[in-house]
């Protein structure tokens, strides 16, 4: 069967109960970057929605260093030294465990370096909650990453950015080495 | 070498402000992370130390205390 005229897959819906629509839309395509120390997303957030979900994949790493972000507006990070708070928990397949927190950060860390010699991957969901509105902006976010040749670690974050700023974006960075995969952002209806 | 940052799906060479910024963030990072490392063997050591007061193996304290 063809693809229908107005439809960009040939999946079958069968039924869709009346008032329930697409709870996640693509606010940002998947974005590819190669070998970049970092990927800012400008006009990403807005009032239409008020909580986002984030994807941020990494295939390959140069070098071993942790991964952080910044909330962004007009182009510009917000790099207060002490307006991020987290607190960042990891275990890995082989039972070691790993935690890391701050009260006052200039940046929230989204991941622990993977091993970019060993399983150069990482890959981390993270929800993003009311970037856009003049409130506090809220992350909450989990994912493995490599670690050596047969074992991964996972790792579960939350944090918030205190002041009450609205942002139209972000920064995704790695703090030595490059970077190199893909990343994309939903946002979550708000209307039946 | 100039870093290089994806600006909304474009990869491109840094700005001179932009490497500035970069170099700021990746000091701090950094920072923390060695503060992270040393804590952790600060800690280690700690433990060791009271290991051996004790008498137990890492093995005999990981039974009795969970990894």
């Amino acid at each position: 069967m063809g693809i229908p005229s107005g439809y960009t897959s040939a999946q079958v819906v069968q039924a869709v109960p009346t008032g329930i629509n697409s709870a996640l839309v693509c606010v940002k395509a998947e974005t590819a970057f190669t070998s970049v120390a970092s990927v800012s997303a400008d006009n990403v957030f807005s009032a239409t929605y008020t909580n986002y979900k984030l994807f941020f994949n990494v295939t390959a790493k140069s070098a071993t260093s942790d991964f952080t972000m910044r909330l962004r507006v007009g182009g510009v990070d917000a790099a207060g030294a002490t307006d991020y708070r987290y607190a960042f928990m990891t275990r890995s397949s082989d039972g070691t465990s790993a935690a890391d927190n701050s009260n006052g950060a200039s940046f929230m860390r989204i991941g622990f370096a993977p091993n970019p010699s060993l399983v150069p991957f990482a890959v981390q969901s993270i929800e993003i909650m009311q970037p856009f509105q003049t409130q506090i902006t809220s992350f909450a976010g989990t994912g493995p990453r490599g670690l050596g040749t047969n074992s991964i670690a996972h790792e579960t974050f939350g944090g918030v950015y205190t002041p009450t700023t609205s942002f139209d974006g972000f920064t995704l960075f790695t703090a030595s080495g490059t970077m190199t995969g893909t990343y994309a952002v939903y946002g979550y209806s708000k209307t039946v | 070498m100039a870093h290089k940052i994806n600006d909304n799906g474009t990869d491109r060479n840094m700005t001179p402000e932009e490497e500035t910024a970069y170099a700021v963030w990746a000091a701090e990072v950094q920072a923390e992370a060695q503060a992270r490392t040393e804590a952790a063997e600060a800690k280690a050591v700690a433990r060791q130390a009271i290991l051996d007061r004790l008498g137990l193996t890492e093995q005999e304290a990981q039974l009795l205390l969970g990894s």
